[in-house]
């Protein structure tokens, strides 16, 4: 998923009228179906018994501690992620070395494997039985089932949005202002910050967005590293699973109606962001 | 930028650690049905331990399928006690990590297990199939909801209930075995855990009858938008469901909780406790909490694994696990 | 500040890219590095920066070897053929960056920063232009934007890499001049990359023509063009015939088959002979001059003569006319090797 368009086709100005209905027929249809209708559902199931309903399942102690939880590991998974990302972007795009490939599709690697094999490889790597296990628990350091293991697969999920936003930006765009900037005698620190970073901005904040939007809508990964530990270990889409078979309908779509509101507030900001990126390139002086 | 993120990251380590060492705090594994029961007596058992050691105790709750958090603990969830559905979930800590010793079932009364319950029908009100016992199970036209055994502890009892009747009735594991066959085609959907096929059963509103715990059945009754929606038929013979319970020894001695845990255990035991789960739909052992709520357990003849199968190991190796008799019955969505 | 490049080497993978280059250059020399596409011109260039590190060889300023200085530290200004501005900061934030990256006790007061920028702007005539961003200037003017910014840190050596290279005709031209303008008040050295030979041939004191990743010849315009060291060069450096010498008496002296007559065809003359040998093929009116073409039957290319539009007017050529070759000037190769008149 990328911000970059290309320049608009004029092959659409040519395809005849009843083509073009009937193919905004069938997205539209498709939309409504499985977008706006389960979003609609999502907010009248949520709403269905009132809005002091709504409130008490959103203030529960339970729900509270899970809002916490959740909040908590993207301000750690995404700026974590957002070095990582922009890191694995510049070597990528800066550096000719053996196995750049490889490193690329290692990159994709978290969209590739199911997230519950990623949770699973961290009950491997830290649980009691796996590698790291026995040291663990010598030293006390609770990693799985606890919040680091959350932050930890809720990290590896997420990885890949910063790079892949920012590697075909970073290629697009070209080395020669930063290497302008080494021969006026910047370091390499200021010319990151004076040159790089202004440059990427508005890619990096659209891949932060979208990684952001995945790191607090996680369940497949952190269900396994879990506990399940209610008030503790559960995050925001876990206590809804919880509520909902505690037959508590109401008390998980009002819970899930503020996950609803987080997507739709991405969507925005991303769209934003998009709209401002597309008007950047169309100005650019020409490369 | 970077030391924020590691000062962050540190504290939110050191927060998580910080909340094991405040108060006192238990953490307690479980099953899925035991949500209610453990909230009310979780309370309970707290106010009684601080008026006996005027500590602040804290119990946490875990719950999901059987298998999967005996699965957990094996694999570093920190339980002080665990309350499972099977004594063969509880094996598996002894086996795989000596967590627990081999006696454990032993150290508490009836066999650890401080509360029953039994496999019971949940069917649509009016009981429209005219659904009695466990013969109508196989009827044509009969849609059967029950989880999958290899995921799902309760499933496993649905599974061996069916079986035990049959073998009882038909005589020999070869006509149980056909019973049970004929039975699972009947099934549309196996969901991974109890809850969720009550869930299947009572919102979606899948499948004419619902096997399940009894303390399952009587709690969608309850709660579960199914006020006068549903009827339990309790069938002529059950299997008796021991859901054992223990304590930890290597998490206990370790955070040095044992004395509390083993409280805690025992209180299951005490008239309170004995209230306490038969308010949340469990079977008491205690004679006179059980006379009191005669009405909602109704006697039936119940077997226990043992007469039938010889015990939990024998049952997991004859019928669940690779190769065993579910994989030859079941193949998925054959009709 | 004078260039050493010694016995430079450098490949891109397994693809050589250099293959064995020395090169000096004098202090406040204009020098042009000239030839096609992936001769290694802009690499040679870049390894002169600094932002390429070649396997093999030296670089040296003034005396200094600066082979394994970073390009940050070897002050040299840099020109690129996309500019390079940087484009979120205002004309005059470009050109005051490398003023303003400066270690802190290197960097220059408010006031002094002002003047220096101001002064570089006046002297790239965009004074009034200071508070612009790159987006709202034209190509001429981005370009001149880049060569201030590179000024301002009071370079001893300015490289450019094909500076006029994304501009149109009339704005290269312009910008051509006022650039040896501007070189001739401030003399610094300066390298200059490019593959238009007129521009060459205009701007720089002498040229380097190179050629699959080696000099073929570095002289001043004059010598390239009268006293080309190899065939290749004198194909580079425009229009050529190629003629056996068998063709004409007056090479009669040199009559092995191999060895070619190179002859301009400024210099070449169509004489009207009824048993020339040649016959016009087209007379095609290009505005100043006026070029014609013949054939001969030795030859498979045509015989390619240009003149100015007064001389042909004179002589009265048409097409189909039988003519003889006349050549004032030419020089000749055996193969790759000159040939010196007898």
């Amino acid at each position: 998923m990328s911000a970059h368009l290309p320049r608009k086709s004029s092959v659409a100005l040519r395809d005849p009228r009843w083509l073009r209905w009937s193919l905004l027929a069938i997205a539209l249809a498709f939309v409504a179906l499985f977008l706006v209708l389960p979003l609609l559902a999502v907010f009248g199931y949520a709403f269905e018994k009132g809005l002091d309903v709504w409130r008490a399942a959103v203030v529960d102690e339970e729900a509270r501690a899970a809002i916490r939880l959740t909040l908590l590991v993207a301000a750690i998974a995404v700026p974590l992620n957002t070095v990582f990302g922009v890191a694995a972007a510049w070597l990528v795009t800066r550096y000719s070395f053996r196995g750049k490939g490889l490193l690329v599709s290692l990159i994709d690697l978290p969209f590739a494997v199911s997230p519950v094999i990623a949770g699973l490889i961290y009950v491997l790597l830290f649980g009691k039985q796996g590698w790291l296990g026995p040291w663990l628990a010598d030293h006390d350091v609770k990693i799985i089932f606890a919040v680091p293991g959350i932050v930890l697969a809720t990290t590896f999920v997420t990885f890949p949005f910063v790079a892949r936003e920012l590697i075909p930006l970073m290629q697009a765009q070209g080395g020669d202002e930063e290497r302008a900037a080494i021969t006026l005698g910047a370091s390499g620190w200021s010319m990151f910050w004076r040159v790089t970073l202004p440059k990427i901005g508005w890619g990096l904040l659209y891949g932060v967005i979208l990684c952001n939007a995945r790191a607090i809508g996680e369940f497949g990964a952190v269900s396994v590293v879990s506990g399940h530990i209610r008030g503790l270990t559960n995050t925001m889409p876990l206590h809804i699973e919880v509520l909902y078979n505690e037959y508590q309908r109401t008390a998980a779509f009002a819970v899930a109606s503020l996950l609803a509101l987080f997507a739709l507030l991405t969507l925005v900001l991303k769209q934003i962001v998009g709209w401002r990126m597309r008007r950047i390139a169309a100005t650019e002086p020409d490369a | 930028m970077r030391r924020t993120i590691a000062a962050v990251f540190a504290s939110a380590l050191f927060a998580l650690g910080g909340l094991a060492h405040a108060d006192t705090t238990l953490l307690n594994v479980s099953y899925d049905p035991t949500r209610e029961l453990y909230r009310e007596f979780n309370a309970a058992f707290a106010a009684e331990w601080k008026q006996q050691s005027g500590e602040d105790l804290k119990i946490n709750q875990s719950h999901g399928g059987s298998g999967k958090q005996s699965r957990s603990v094996i694999d570093g969830l920190e339980a002080d006690v665990v309350t499972l559905a099977l004594a063969y979930d509880i094996d598996a800590l002894h086996e795989h990590g000596d967590l627990v010793p081999a006696d454990w079932q032993k150290r508490l009364p009836d066999n650890s297990a401080p509360y029953t319950s039994t496999v019971v029908f949940l069917v649509r009100k009016g009981n429209p199939k005219g659904i009695k016992d466990w013969d109508d199970l196989v009827k044509p036209d009969v849609g059967v909801i029950t989880p999958n055994p290899k995921t799902s502890g309760g499933a496993r009892w649905n599974y061996l209930a069916a079986w035990g009747y049959a073998k009882k009735k038909y005589g020999g594991d070869a006509a149980a075995q056909e019973f049970v066959g004929k039975l699972l085609k009947n099934v549309p959907v196996l969901d991974t855990g109890a809850r969720g096929a009550t869930t299947t059963f009572v919102e979606r509103g899948q499948g004419d009858v619902l096997l399940a715990w009894e303390n399952e059945a009587l709690l969608a009754l309850a709660e579960g938008g199914g006020k006068g929606q549903f009827e339990i038929v309790v069938p002529s013979i059950s299997i008796l469901a021991e859901p054992p319970v223990t304590v930890v020894d290597k998490v206990v001695d370790k955070r040095g909780t044992r004395k509390v845990a083993e409280a805690y255990l025992k209180y299951l035991y005490s008239p309170q406790g004995q209230e306490i789960a038969a308010k949340n739909h469990y079977r008491p052992r205690d004679a006179a909490v059980a006379a009191k709520y005669a009405s909602t357990f109704p006697k039936v003849p119940l077997f226990t694994i043992d007469e039938v199968f010889g015990g939990w190991q024998n049952a997991q190796k004859t019928h669940f696990a690779d190769g065993g008799t579910f994989d030859k019955i079941y193949v998925p969505g054959a009709k | 500040m004078s260039i050493d490049v010694a016995d430079i080497h450098y490949a891109y993978g397994s693809a050589p890219a250099l293959r064995g280059i020395d090169l000096s250059i004098e202090s406040g020399e204009l020098l042009a590095l000239l030839g096609p596409s992936g001769c290694g011109k802009t690499t040679l260039l870049r390894i002169v920066a600094g932002l390429e590190f070649p396997q093999r060889g030296r670089v040296a300023f003034n005396g200094r070897d600066v082979t394994d200085v970073s390009a940050r530290q070897r002050h040299v200004g840099f020109v690129f053929q996309h500019y390079a501005l940087f484009n979120h900061l205002s004309v005059f934030e470009n050109v005051a960056f490398g003023l303003r990256v400066r270690r802190w006790r290197l960097r220059p007061k408010r006031d002094e920063l002002q003047r220096k920028v101001r002064d570089l702007l006046d002297l790239v005539q965009l004074g009034d232009f200071a508070h612009r961003l790159p987006a709202q200037l034209s190509g001429g003017q981005r370009q001149r934007v880049a060569l201030a910014r590179a000024l301002a840190v009071e370079p001893e050596i300015l490289l450019l890499d094909e500076p006029f290279g994304a501009l149109d005709a009339r704005v290269r031209g312009d910008l051509r001049r006022w650039l040896r303008g501007l070189h001739d008040r401030i003399h610094v050295t300066s390298v200059f990359v490019t593959h238009d030979q007129e521009e060459a041939f205009e701007l720089a004191d002498r040229i380097a023509v190179m050629n699959q990743g080696r000099i073929e010849q570095l002289a001043d315009p004059q010598t390239l063009y009268t006293q080309p060291a190899s065939p290749f060069v004198c194909r580079f450096l425009g229009e050529v015939n190629e003629l056996p010498v068998a063709l004409h008496a007056r090479w009669s002296g040199h009559d092995e088959a191999d060895v070619t007559a190179f002859v301009r065809p400024h210099d070449l003359d169509f004489v009207p002979a009824a048993a020339g040998g040649a016959r016009i093929e087209s007379v095609r009116d290009l505005g100043p001059t006026v070029r014609i073409e013949a054939r001969h039957p030795a030859l498979s290319a045509p015989l390619v003569a240009i003149h100015e539009r007064g001389r042909f007017g004179g002589s009265g050529l048409a097409a189909g006319q039988a003519v003889a070759i006349e050549a004032r000037r030419w020089v000749l190769f055996r193969g790759e090797q000159a040939v010196t008149e007898a």
